[in-house]
């Protein structure tokens, strides 16, 4: 039922420029949809247009197969959290949460039923009797999102939801939101700078930049085939490494020198990615990238049958930093940090040279001057 | 020791100013209401309360009361409406808001005399431009029921200006996101003025209330101009009956003992509007 379509859906403020441009996407029933790029790319405007607060400019929005681009933000049927939570100071949690049941005329009862049983699922109902300046940051988060849920609307928005909340609250309100999505059942539309968020949480990833969308795709599918530079390098912690190389046929492989061939640096593509670099990107400058867990040490590389294909990445190691099970050491190659993510019980130290291998089946190679990834197959296959 | 009296040191110029200009005059009004004086204003012969109770049994200071406070609920009230209903009309941003903003802050710059002068204009029976408008033929400030209804609506515009800017001010400061969350959650543009507007400007709205109350009962440049107290002692405020009695009638003490009324009655009024803030303004 509830489905919204963005057909080239534009913004453009007072100064001519567009704040967003020609956005289509579709938001389909139970869907956990994410917005997220650099600040000022346009989420919150995408969003705001969505909610009916910011006029569209060109492009249609329809809502359950209507054309909805005039309708009032009160007949959207949505429901929004604000980053700074928007509650009313005046009012107590329960009027907060009962507000827009209130305002709709729902007899008292009901109203009473329900925020009790919101304020149960949120644990917040020992809270009801307080005003939002008696409450702390996580505790006004639940309350905003008791307020937003308590109307089962269609859709719920969000727009950076959790940016106001320190770091540890951060990830437990993220598991909350997972788990509240999966219990209701609920329609949500979910704006974020956090690629964390990004990828813990949604069901279909939108990647915003400048206004324009880059890619629209389930979580895996966007981390495992990005379809540009831009893309492959928002998403993942630590960062996709790059390598600026050149595509060249030798001894009838196909072979990425990086360092301008002088140096002996080398990488052997195979299989079916040496086929469409050989197609799409002989003799150009291209970026190699490859995730830090795509990265091998020697032993490993040897064991998984690869070690042959890297030639000559030796590195020094900068830095180490442990993440719990796995440990991520950090060099630079061309001036820019890269990493490699290692097994906990790894003992490279700082300052250590050691030889790199990267996968043959995981890379992606970038087209310099598009910046779109050669090995991208589309969003329909 | 010296010490501790050393910080009180910084207090004295200050105290000393409050001591001629305020307590010295303060003091001397309540001994002044204890006497009948002489045309100087000399206190001669010491009455004790007397002065008050020729002035509580007195017909004419009764009427006053009652003057006195009809105008005042009329300015206070309309004032305070007049201010929030520009502050709201000028709270969204639309072309010429500047010049709308400066016209309903504008009482405030006005001196109270120079408006009576300009309204004593207006109002004039045979060429004042409210009776050609309206088509009327009315005597504004010689008719009993007209006169004190014109009066109060001239403060009541004269403060209208301060009132607006508190107004705004206080609108300013109310969180934007909130309407957008209202309007979200479905609540009409007069639920949202009810429900989210006033009671977030209520801690303002209190204090306003205050402050105007105080000012309409110390009105008088406009009295004095517009109808001298008249017709009938229907504007005889008791500013205005203070001011007669002390300068024509030269009855010092009675004017004395009026001041004293007049200030406890504005304290027990701000004590008992306090009282009720604790309970009423919720946040
Ligand atoms: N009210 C406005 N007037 C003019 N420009 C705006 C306004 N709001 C946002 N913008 C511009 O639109 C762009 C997108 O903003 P926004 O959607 O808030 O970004 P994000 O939420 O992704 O950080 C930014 O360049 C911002 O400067
Ligand atoms: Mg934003």
């Amino acid at each position: 039922m509830a489905e919204i379509v963005l057909k080239n859906i534009c913004k453009k403020y007072d100064n001519e420029l567009y704040a967003v441009k020609d956005v289509n996407l579709e938001i389909e029933e139970k869907d956990f949809v994410i917005l997220v790029g650099p600040s000022g790319c346009g989420k919150s405007t995408t969003l705001r247009m969505v909610a009916g607060l910011e006029e569209i400019s060109s492009g249609e929005l329809w809502i359950d197969g209507e054309l909805s681009n005039y309708s009032e933000p009160k007949d959207r049927g949505m429901s929004m959290v604000f980053q700074n939570y928007a509650l009313y100071p005046n009012m107590t949690v329960y009027g907060n949460i009962a507000f827009s049941l209130k305002v709709r005329k729902v007899p008292k009862n009901e109203i009473d039923k329900r925020v009790h049983e919101v304020a149960k699922v949120l644990e917040i109902e020992h809270l009801l009797d307080r005003r939002p300046n008696e409450l702390s940051g996580g505790q006004k988060q639940r309350v905003a999102i008791g307020s937003a849920i308590i109307r089962e609307p269609k859709v719920l928005l969000m727009d950076e939801p959790l940016s106001n909340l320190d770091a540890k609250l951060r990830s437990q309100m993220r598991v909350e939101l997972a788990k509240l999505h999966h219990d209701l059942g609920a329609t949500i539309l979910y704006v974020t700078h956090d690629q964390t968020e990004a990828m813990t949480l949604g069901t279909k990833i939108v990647v915003m930049k400048l206004g324009i969308v880059q890619q629209i795709a389930p979580p895996k599918e966007i981390y495992d085939n990005p379809a540009n530079l831009f893309v492959a390098g928002f998403l993942g912690s630590p960062s996709m490494n790059f390598i600026n190389a050149e595509v060249h046929m030798g001894n009838d492989d196909v072979i990425l020198y990086f360092n301008r061939m002088t140096t002996g640096k080398k990488f052997i593509l195979r299989d079916e990615k040496a086929d469409i670099a050989a197609k799409k990107a002989l003799n150009k400058s291209v970026v190699l990238g490859v995730r830090p867990e795509d990265v091998y040490t020697y032993d490993k590389a040897k064991k998984l049958g690869f070690e042959r294909n890297t030639v000559g990445m030796e590195v020094v190691i900068e830095s180490r930093e442990m993440h719990g099970a796995h440990t991520f050491l950090y060099y630079t190659v061309d001036g820019k940090q890269n990493s490699i993510c290692v097994s906990h019980d790894d003992k490279t130290k700082v300052g250590d040279k050691i030889n790199i291998y990267f996968d043959p089946d995981k890379i992606h190679i970038f087209d310099s001057q598009t910046e779109q990834n050669i090995f991208y197959k589309g969003e329909n296959n | 020791m010296e010490k501790k009296a050393f910080p009180y040191c910084y207090l004295i110029p200050s105290f000393l100013v409050f001591c001629v200009f305020l307590f010295y005059p303060f003091f001397k009004t309540v001994y002044l209401s204890l006497y009948k004086t002489n045309n100087m204003g000399e206190a001669k012969i010491f009455v004790g309360l007397g002065n008050y109770i020729d002035l509580l049994t007195s017909s004419s200071f009764q009427n006053s009361l009652r003057v006195t406070i009809i105008f005042v609920v009329i300015v206070v009230f309309t004032s305070m409406f007049l201010g929030l209903v520009t502050a709201v009309l000028c709270n969204k941003n639309f072309p010429a808001i500047r010049f709308f903003s400066t016209a309903y802050a504008m009482p405030m710059a006005i001196a109270s005399s120079s408006a009576a002068m300009i309204f004593n204009i207006m109002l004039n029976p045979s060429v004042g431009i409210v009776n050609k408008l309206l088509g009327l033929d009315i005597n504004w400030l010689n008719d009993k029921s007209t006169a004190l209804f014109c009066v109060a609506f001239l403060t009541a515009w004269l403060n209208s200006g301060i009132n607006f800017l508190y107004f705004s001010a206080g609108l300013g400061n109310i969180d934007e996101t909130i309407y957008e969350r209202a309007s979200i959650d479905g609540a009409s543009s007069v639920q949202q003025f009810f429900f989210l507007t006033l009671p977030n400007l209520s801690p303002i709205l209190f204090y306003t209330l205050v402050v105007n109350i105080i000012q309409a009962f110390q009105s008088f440049g406009q009295i004095k101009i517009l109808t001298e107290g008249g017709p009938t002692e229907s504007t005889n405020v008791i500013v205005y009956s203070i001011y007669r009695d002390a300068f024509f009638n030269y009855k010092f003490g009675d004017a004395a003992a009026q001041s004293i009324i007049l200030f406890i009655i504005i304290m027990i009024i701000t004590l008992i509007m306090f009282k009720i803030e604790k309970k009423g303004v919720k946040y």
